[in-house]
C-alpha cells in the first residue's frame, strides 16, 4: 500500500539553538502532523486567499 | 436604575447624555468594584482610575455645556493588552514587553475616544495572543467570572471576565482562531468576530495577520452592535480594510426573524467532535426556539472542523513565526512555557505548506459562503462544553482544541458569541450566529429575537460567591 504520509518537518537550526533539542524536536513532530492533515486538494489554478491586491496599496484618493 | 454596574453601554450613554447620571458616578461605581473583586479574578494588568476619573469629570463638563456628545459618552471600557491606547503600556502579557508603552492610539481606540469612552485599563491576555492559561508570565491568568477556579476562556480572557464581572460595560478583543467568541462563551457574553476586513487592526499588535479580527464583547447584542458600529470602517493603515461605508448595526435589530431561512451546522458537534450532552441539549434547545419565533431551520453541511482546523493551523502560526522569529532566536528564555510550546510548530512548516494553506483557505471561503446564497443565517455550537478547571493543564490543554470558532476565521464570516444557558456546575453555555460577508446586522438581527426570548442576558454572576468558589 502507498504511503502518502509527508516527509517530517525540521525546526531550523537557529531556533534548536536557542530552544534546545527537546523542545524542537516536539514542535517538528506536532509540525508533521499539522502539515499532513491540510488538505492540498487543490486545482493547479487556486489562488491563495490573499493574493496581492493593487487596489490595496494605492493612495487613497 | 439597576445597580450601576450591570447598567447596559447604551442605556449609561443615554442617561449620561439626558443629564440622568453622571459619567464621575457610573465611573466611580465600577472602579470601586474593581478594587473590591478584581483580586480575585486578575482581569486588569493596568488599571488607571484615576485617569479615568479625570476623563469623566471632563466628560460630565461636556454634557453640562451642552456640546455634542459621542454615542458612548462617559462610558467607561477596556482594552485587550495588544490593542494601543497612547503613553499606556502594550504588554499583551509578556515579559518580552513588558516595558513597551505605545506612543499612539490604536485606530479602534481612536473611535472609541472620539466616541467619548473612556479607557479604564488594559486587560489579561493569554501571552501574545496564543499561549495560556500560563502561571510563568509577569502577571497571572484571569479567571472566570461565574467560578474563579475555571477557565475564563482566551485568549481575550481578561475582556471576558471584566464585563460578566460588573466591571465595565464593553471591552474589545481580538480573534484568530477564536479568541474573542471562547471568553464570550467561557462567560456567557455576546462577543463578536466581525468580517474579516471590516474593523481595522492597525496598531495592535499581530499574531496572524490574515487571520486577525478585532470584536466587542459586552452584556448584551444591543451593546454590541453599539459597540461595532463604533469601531468599524476604513483605515488606510491597515491593507486589509475593507472600504465600506459607516454603518450602524443597531438600524434593524429590532426585526425579528419571521419567515428567515436559519442553517444549522449539526456535524461540527455530533460527527467532528462530539460535544457533552448539555451543550448538545443547549444548543438543540436554543434552535427550537429560532423555530418558534418564525424561522425556517434547516441543517446543512460543510467542511469538517478538523479541515478547517488544519488549514487555520498551518496559516496562523506561520505568520506568528514571521513576527515572532527573531524573538524566538534572541530571547526565547523569555516567553512563558505555554506559548513556547504552541508556537514553535510554525518555524518547521515549508513554503509550500503555507502556501499551500493559503490556496485551501480560498476555496473553503468560497464553498462556505454559498450558502448564504440560500440561507440568511447559520447557528451552530461553539465550545463543546463548558468551561475546565483553570489549574488542570490537561483539562485546559484538550478543552483548546475542542471548538467550531476556527472555520469562521478561515472563511472571514461574521460569527457572533450567543449564550445558552449553564451547565450542571453554573457555567455558561454557548452557540454562534454566522452571517454572509459583511452582513452583520443580520447576525445581530438573529441574536436579538433570541435574547428577547430568553433571560440569559439578565443573569450575572455573584462575585461573593464566584470569588471564593
Amino acid at each position: 500500500m502507498e504511503d502518502n504520509k509527508i516527509q517530517k518537518r525540521f525546526v531550523p537550526e537557529d531556533i534548536v539553538n536557542a530552544v534546545g533539542i527537546e523542545k524542537a524536536e516536539l514542535a517538528a513532530i506536532k509540525a508533521t502532523d499539522m502539515a499532513d492533515k491540510l488538505d492540498r486538494t487543490n486545482h493547479w489554478g487556486q489562488e491563495p486567499g490573499h493574493v496581492f491586491c493593487a487596489s490595496t496599496w494605492s493612495s487613497a484618493k | 436604575m439597576t445597580d450601576l454596574h450591570w447598567i447596559e453601554a447604551s442605556e449609561a450613554a443615554q442617561l449620561i447624555a439626558s443629564k440622568k447620571l453622571s459619567p464621575i458616578e457610573l465611573t466611580e461605581a465600577l472602579i470601586s468594584r474593581i478594587e473590591k473583586y478584581d483580586v480575585h479574578f486578575n482581569t486588569f494588568i493596568t488599571f488607571r482610575p484615576e485617569q479615568a476619573l479625570e476623563e469623566a469629570k471632563k466628560a460630565e463638563e461636556k454634557v453640562m455645556q451642552g456640546q455634542t456628545l459621542g454615542c458612548l459618552h462617559g462610558v467607561p471600557y477596556g482594552l485587550k493588552d495588544i490593542i494601543n491606547a497612547e503613553s499606556w503600556p502594550t504588554t499583551a502579557h509578556s515579559k518580552l514587553l513588558i516595558d513597551n508603552i505605545a506612543t499612539e492610539d490604536a485606530h479602534v481606540t481612536a473611535r472609541l475616544r472620539h466616541s467619548g469612552a473612556i479607557l479604564l485599563g488594559k486587560l489579561s491576555t493569554h501571552e501574545f495572543a496564543l499561549g495560556g492559561p500560563s502561571f510563568d508570565l509577569p502577571w497571572p491568568p484571569a479567571r472566570n467570572a461565574w467560578n474563579r477556579n475555571y477557565f475564563p476562556g482566551g485568549s481575550s480572557s481578561g475582556s471576558g471576565a471584566a464585563v460578566a464581572a460588573g466591571f465595565i460595560p464593553l471591552a474589545l478583543g481580538s480573534d484568530t482562531g477564536g479568541s474573542v467568541r471562547n471568553p464570550a462563551s467561557m462567560n456567557g457574553l455576546i462577543g463578536m468576530k466581525p468580517t474579516y476586513g471590516r474593523v481595522s487592526r492597525s496598531g495592535v499588535i499581530p499574531l496572524s495577520f490574515s487571520l486577525d479580527h478585532i470584536g466587542p464583547l459586552t452584556r448584551t447584542v444591543r451593546d454590541n452592535a453599539l459597540t461595532l458600529s463604533v469601531i468599524s470602517g476604513y483605515d488606510e493603515l491597515d491593507p486589509a480594510s475593507a472600504r465600506t461605508e459607516q454603518e450602524n448595526f443597531s438600524d434593524n435589530i429590532n426585526a425579528g426573524i419571521q419567515g428567515l431561512k436559519i442553517g444549522v451546522i449539526r456535524h461540527f458537534y455530533t460527527n467532528d467532535m462530539i460535544a457533552s450532552d448539555e451543550m448538545t441539549n443547549a444548543i438543540e434547545e436554543a434552535i427550537n426556539i429560532l423555530g418558534s419565533l418564525g424561522a425556517e431551520v434547516l441543517e446543512v453541511s460543510t467542511r469538517s472542523l478538523g479541515e478547517f482546523a488544519a488549514c487555520n493551523r498551518v496559516i496562523l502560526l506561520s505568520e506568528a513565526c514571521s513576527i515572532h522569529r527573531d524573538w524566538l532566536i534572541r530571547c526565547s528564555e523569555h516567553y512563558g512555557q505555554s506559548l513556547l510550546n504552541r508556537l514553535l510548530p510554525g518555524t518547521a512548516f515549508t513554503a509550500v505548506d503555507y502556501v499551500e494553506a493559503t490556496r485551501t483557505r480560498a476555496r473553503y471561503a468560497s464553498e462556505f459562503n454559498k450558502l448564504f446564497l440560500e440561507f440568511d443565517a447559520i447557528v451552530t455550537v461553539n465550545n463543546m462544553e463548558p468551561a475546565p478547571p483553570i489549574e488542570d493543564f490537561e483539562a485546559c490543554e484538550k478543552h483548546y482544541p475542542r471548538q467550531a470558532r476556527t472555520p469562521f476565521n478561515v472563511t472571514g464570516n461574521p460569527a457572533l458569541a450567543v449564550p445558552i444557558g449553564f451547565s450542571e456546575n453554573g457555567l455558561p453555555l454557548s452557540m454562534q450566529i454566522v452571517a454572509d460577508q459583511f452582513n452583520e446586522e443580520m447576525v445581530y438581527r438573529v441574536a436579538a429575537a433570541y435574547e428577547r426570548d430568553t433571560d440569559w442576558a439578565k443573569s450575572h454572576p455573584d462575585l461573593d460567591k464566584s470569588s471564593k468558589a
